[in-house]
């Protein structure tokens, strides 16, 4: 027997990332079309199971519309039992009742499914300290436990593996993390979060998809199902190497593997002694089209050899003398000043279209 | 830098004019007298004449000579222990025309800018620095002389500092520019109006949350109307179902009156088989006595007079004999009457029938044949019948058909043609020889006899025989006269048979004309008759026949009818019926009625106990309803109140689909007007120390200058009795009542001072100690104790060579 293990699917959760309005609506929407997605991917593989480790939705006050969806969904796969766990975005939902969407609440609830498999799960509470005593478990079922927590840092969401080992656990479907990790509860069970569907920013570029389970009578066991649309990517790229704008853009492109589907972030380090604002530009142009948005994080500094400037009797070595002698201004900021100077004394603009 | 000696050849007033330079050298001369002349001409020679110009009296038509000699002169400096000779020749028009020599030592070298290659300034820094006269008291130096003063720096024009100057401040009014224009302030209103819609959003947001609220309220009131809207109609379907049972019963009762009326009138009805026995019966006896209705013998008046004429036996054998025999002698007759009208019909007949002149035309003849005469044979053939020519044309057809039929493979028919080809050749051989033996032969005598041959003639024509030859109209003659002949005889012989047979006719016509009328039959055709009779008899006997079977089977039908009857009457009593039809039908009908009834009866009553039972209801229970119309109303108003509801919520979410992304734009505009004003204030500081910066390399380079000037101006203290100084942009200001003014408010007196001390401060600090100093009388304006003053700073100049031009005694500096 097979389950789908999914959580934080956050729908309507807002996307960051300087995209345009369309652009952000559109990965917005396609979150639903994910959710969609694996619905048909359970019919398609005549999996009968669901289980949402919680946040489902992004706000606990989710919208009207996300609502319908999410319920129409369940109506809609009648043939799919979807057990939902509240996690801490679901707040205040007031649930339809459905024949298929089994609910838990501020107790142990369980469920009896096929193959001498028990679904049970709670929705966590201030009364942490309970949930761990008041959880009884038969030995002789294969027992799936749904939790919404951390099981990493101690706060509020915080859950205590130690406490739920020897509790007969064949399986801990955990949420919270959107981020696939499994791990060891006892020589008996493992925990598993599954990540989230589809990543919300540059700050979740790993795979993104869910976990499926394999029941049989001797084992439960998990495997990742990379599911996602897109993929946020993070590439960075030292140019302290190059001496030439173009080279440099050229050594960037030349590491990309294009695909517009996904989105790029390109941090651009090192120092350079070449105009540091060409790349970006020149990367502009190029990657226009190649993928559905990337963005171009600068932090390359231009080479400036103050030593050089130490003895010079000008008006440059005499200014950057007055700068770098000023205790009060960092030494970014003296940089920079020092290049607004040498643009403005060579006649060249101050500052780039991008400051 | 020194001047050694000049020649002018020609320049302005002078020409071919020479003088010998000293370290000190004063031209006292009255005015007129080429002062501003020399000095023009030595000025040319470093830096040449400016161009012609139309509209100013430029130097070169000022100093340009009258004569037509060389407009020029040569002179020799000497610098860095080497001499130079310098040779300029002026064009009174064009400066192209002008030409330059320049040797070193007597080596012509390649110099196009002498005063530069000299003093290292342009000539207006030379003006400004090597000349000093009354009337120019500018202070401010060039920039090549700025660049001199900092000889030793990376070279910078003040130009170069304030186009940076002038970049770093257009960058800023990028960034900010007044009536709060730039980049800032648009960020800022961008930012300004984010932030308000994001504001707004938020109200509609935590709107959005009452409207979750209400919207759960209405839907709450919704289910709960929709509950009693289902109460309702529940209700009022039992209600409805209690009505209908009603109903039910009703029409349940009216049956069951129905059929209590019918029994009344029928107490017992035969069942239905009985009633399909009586109606079987009664068809029965209906075609029974239908069929013995119509079993009638319906000729028997016709049999009657059969009977009479029938009572004696005929032996019709010995009839039909005598009728066939008067059959017999009637043709023989009439094809012997047809035979002698056809003879008298013919055409010859006719012709002799009208006119027999045959005797005549025969003697005439003879009378012609008596005479000698060639004999002459005509043979008249007897005219041809029509067929003759009509049989090979049809021969003809049959063979082209044959021929066709064969190439067309048509087999059955080309044996048709066969045939009828072979039969109409054998047709047309037969008729042709019968032909040729009615030809006549006729011997005539060829001679002359034309009176008899014409008295023949006329005889033939009027025997009708009209024809030219009179020998082919005789044998004509004699062919129709022959059978004239033939034909007699055959008349003579019909005759004889006919009125035999005539006689034998009359015979038989008599006996049966007599045993014809006894049987009521009048006409000639007897054979008719005896048919006729034959047939009348044949009747009777069938007729006979058909009376004794007719009566048999009326028997048998009576005797069938009674059973039936006596069956039928039966079945009727025992219901106490009689057969009446229409009672009958009656009766049927009420059967069928009262089954129909009793069927309907017992469905209905079936029906309504399966309705009372699905329906959960009793007839006599009692359902009340309330009142739909304000309940319906009610969830009618909620409903609408709802659905706009919904569609505010759907709005609003809409809108709020966007605050995220608004979200973002509003960090990311705040993080650009960081940036921006950081960009901005770095700007500030930039141009700052830029200016700091300058300003302390002027400092630096300055202070020469400012150093020297102050030594200049201390022996002017007692004049001005005012603090005076250089600031960093080479301007002089002096000091009062603790402000600093710019010179201009000085007289023109102590400006001269000034400019005398600023410039010597200049000249000192560009030039050093080898340089020329030309001094076209410069303190007509000071006082004597300023002349005085400034005597003692010509006179302290000792390392440089001065040119002093004055016009005046009280103005001589005499060097010690």
């Amino acid at each position: 027997m097979k389950l789908i293990h999914c959580a934080d699917i956050h729908l309507s959760s807002k996307i960051n990332a300087h995209l345009t309005l369309e652009q952000s609506k559109l990965l917005r929407d396609e979150i639903k079309l994910s959710f969609n997605k694996l619905l048909a991917y359970a019919t398609t593989n005549n999996i009968h199971y669901i289980l949402l480790s919680g946040d489902v939705f992004d706000s606990d006050k989710p919208f009207k519309k996300d609502k319908d969806f999410f319920y129409e969904a369940i109506k809609y796969h009648q043939n799919i039992t979807f057990f939902y766990l509240r996690g801490n975005h679901d707040d205040d939902l007031n649930q339809q009742e459905l024949p298929n969407l089994k609910c838990f609440g501020n107790e142990w609830k369980s469920y009896e499914i096929e193959d001498n498999v028990v679904i049970t799960g709670i929705e966590l509470n201030n009364n942490q300290e309970s949930l761990y005593a008041s959880l009884n478990l038969d030995k002789n079922k294969i027992n799936i436990v749904m939790l919404h927590g951390d099981i990493f840092s101690t706060g509020k969401d915080y859950i205590d593996l130690k406490k739920l080992s020897g509790k007969n656990i064949d399986y801990l479907a955990l949420g919270h993390k959107h981020t696939y990790q499994q791990g060891k509860i006892d020589s008996r069970g493992v925990y598993v979060y599954p990540g989230c569907l589809e990543g919300r920013g540059f700050d979740e570029t790993d795979e993104k998809g869910f976990a499926l389970i394999t029941v049989n009578s001797l084992m439960v066991n998990a495997s990742f199902v990379p599911f996602s649309l897109r993929k946020w990517l993070i590439e960075e790229f030292s140019l302290s190497d190059f001496h030439d704008a173009y080279e440099a853009s050229r050594m960037v492109i030349s590491k990309l593997k294009f695909n517009k589907n996904n989105l790029l972030r390109i941090v651009l380090k090192g120092e350079v002694d070449f105009d540091k604002d060409a790349v970006p530009a020149l990367l502009n142009n190029e990657l226009k089209g190649e993928y559905f948005y990337f963005e171009i994080i600068n932090q390359c500094q231009e080479k400036i050899d103050l030593l050089a400037y130490k003895n010079e009797l000008s008006l440059r070595g005499e200014f950057v003398r007055e700068v770098i002698a000023d205790q009060t201004i960092n030494d970014e900021d003296k940089k920079q000043i020092i290049m607004m100077a040498f643009k403005a004394l060579n006649n060249q603009e101050v500052v780039d279209e991008t400051d | 830098m020194k001047l050694i000696k000049c020649h002018i050849e020609n320049y302005g007033m002078f020409s071919n004019k020479d003088y010998l330079f000293s370290d000190f050298n004063e031209f006292n001369l009255p005015n007129g007298e080429g002062k501003s002349t020399l000095i023009s001409f030595i000025t040319a020679m470093f830096y040449g004449l400016d161009g012609n110009s139309k509209s100013k009296f430029t130097e070169r038509k000022h100093y340009s000579p009258f004569n037509n000699g060389l407009f020029g002169g040569n002179l020799i400096v000497e610098k860095d222990n080497k001499q130079y000779r310098i040779e300029r020749f002026f064009s009174r028009l064009k400066q192209s025309e002008d030409t330059l020599k320049i040797y070193e030592n007597n080596t012509l070298i390649d110099i196009s800018d002498v005063g530069n290659f000299l003093f290292h300034v342009d000539k207006e820094s030379f003006l400004r620095t090597a000349l000093f006269t009354n009337e120019d008291l500018e202070f401010s130096p060039t920039g090549n002389i700025v660049s001199l003063l900092g000889k030793d720096l990376t070279s910078i024009s003040e130009n170069d500092l304030k186009t940076s100057l002038d970049k770093i401040d257009e960058a800023m009014k990028e960034f900010k520019s007044r009536g709060n224009k730039g980049k800032i302030n648009n960020l800022s209103l961008e930012r300004e109006d984010v932030i308000n819609k994001i504001n707004n959003l938020k109200i509609i947001k935590s709107s959005l949350n009452t409207k979750y609220s209400l919207l759960d309220n209405l839907s709450k009131k919704e289910q709960s109307f929709n509950e009693q809207i289902n109460q309702y109609n529940l209700l009022n379907a039992k209600k409805e179902a209690i009505e209908n049972a009603k109903s039910k019963m009703q029409e349940i009762n009216k049956l069951t009156d129905e059929i209590n009326n019918i029994n009344k009138t029928y107490p017992s009805l035969p069942s239905e088989e009985e009633f399909k026995q009586i109606k079987t019966l009664s068809d029965e006896i209906y075609d029974l006595e239908k069929q013995l209705y119509y079993s009638t013998f319906d000729k028997g008046e016709e049999l009657q007079n059969l009977e009479n004429e029938f009572s004696d036996k005929i032996d019709f054998s010995l009839i039909k004999k005598d009728v066939d025999e008067e059959h017999l002698v009637s043709s023989q007759l009439k094809n012997l009457n047809e035979r002698k009208i056809a003879i008298q019909n013919s055409d010859e007949e006719k012709k002799f029938r009208i006119i027999d002149n045959s005797q005549n035309i025969n003697e005439l003849y003879e009378k012609l044949k008596d005479q000698s005469a060639t004999k002459a044979l005509k043979v008249i053939k007897n005219k041809k019948p029509v067929i003759i020519f009509l049989l090979p044309i049809l021969i003809l057809l049959s063979c082209v058909g044959i021929i066709i039929c064969f190439l067309m493979k048509l087999t059955p028919y080309n044996y048709v043609f066969i045939a009828c080809a072979a039969i109409l050749l054998l047709t047309f051989i037969i008729i042709l020889s019968l032909n040729k033996n009615r030809n006549s032969e006729v011997t005539f005598y060829d001679g002359h006899y034309d009176e008899k041959e014409k008295m023949l003639k006329e005889a033939l024509k009027r025997q009708g025989y009209d024809y030219d030859d009179t020998l082919y109209a005789y044998a004509s003659f004699c062919r129709d006269y022959q059978l004239h002949v033939e034909n007699k005889t055959e008349l003579a012989k019909l005759n004889t048979e006919i009125e035999s047979l005539e006689t034998q006719k009359r015979e038989l016509d008599k006996t049966l004309e007599f045993f014809f009328s006894k049987h009521f039959s009048n006409g000639k055709d007897y054979l008719s008759l005896y048919y006729q009779l034959t047939s009348r008899y044949e009747k009777y006997l069938s007729y006979s026949q058909e009376k004794i079977r007719i009566e048999k089977e009326r028997n048998n039908l009576s005797d069938k009818l009674d059973n039936l009857k006596l069956e039928r009457k039966k079945i009727l009593d025992n219901h106490q019926l009689i057969y009446d039809q229409e009672i009958l039908n009656s009766a049927e009908k009420a059967k069928e009625r009262i089954d129909y009834l009793s069927a309907e009866l017992s469905n209905k009553k079936e029906d309504l106990d399966i309705f009372l039972n699905e329906k959960g209801i009793t007839l006599d229970e009692k359902i009340d309803c309330p009142d739909i119309v304000v309940i319906q109303q009610e969830f009618n108003n909620i409903s609408h109140e709802k659905l706009i509801l919904v569609n505010e919520i759907s709005d609003y979410e809409q809108q709020l689909d966007n605050l995220p992304y608004l979200e973002n734009l509003n960090r990311e505009l705040k993080e650009k007007i960081e940036k921006s004003e950081h960009t901005y204030q770095l700007l500030g500081i930039t141009k700052d120390y830029l200016i700091k910066s300058d300003n302390t390399l002027k400092e630096k380079y300055l202070l020469p200058l400012r150093q020297n000037f102050d030594s200049f101006i201390e022996l002017f203290k007692e004049s001005f009795k005012t603090k005076l100084i250089i600031d960093n942009d080479f301007n002089v200001l002096f000091e009062k009542n603790g402000e600093l003014h710019p010179f201009n408010h000085l007289s023109q007196g102590q400006r001269c001072a000034l400019s005398l001390c600023f410039r010597l401060s200049l000249s000192h600090q560009i030039y050093g100690n080898e340089f020329v100093l030309l001094l076209d009388d410069p303190f007509v304006s000071l006082d004597q104790k300023n002349f005085e003053e400034s005597k003692k700073i010509i006179t302290s100049l000792k390392d440089l060579q001065i040119l002093y031009f004055t016009c005046h005694d009280s103005r001589s500096i005499k060097q010690k």
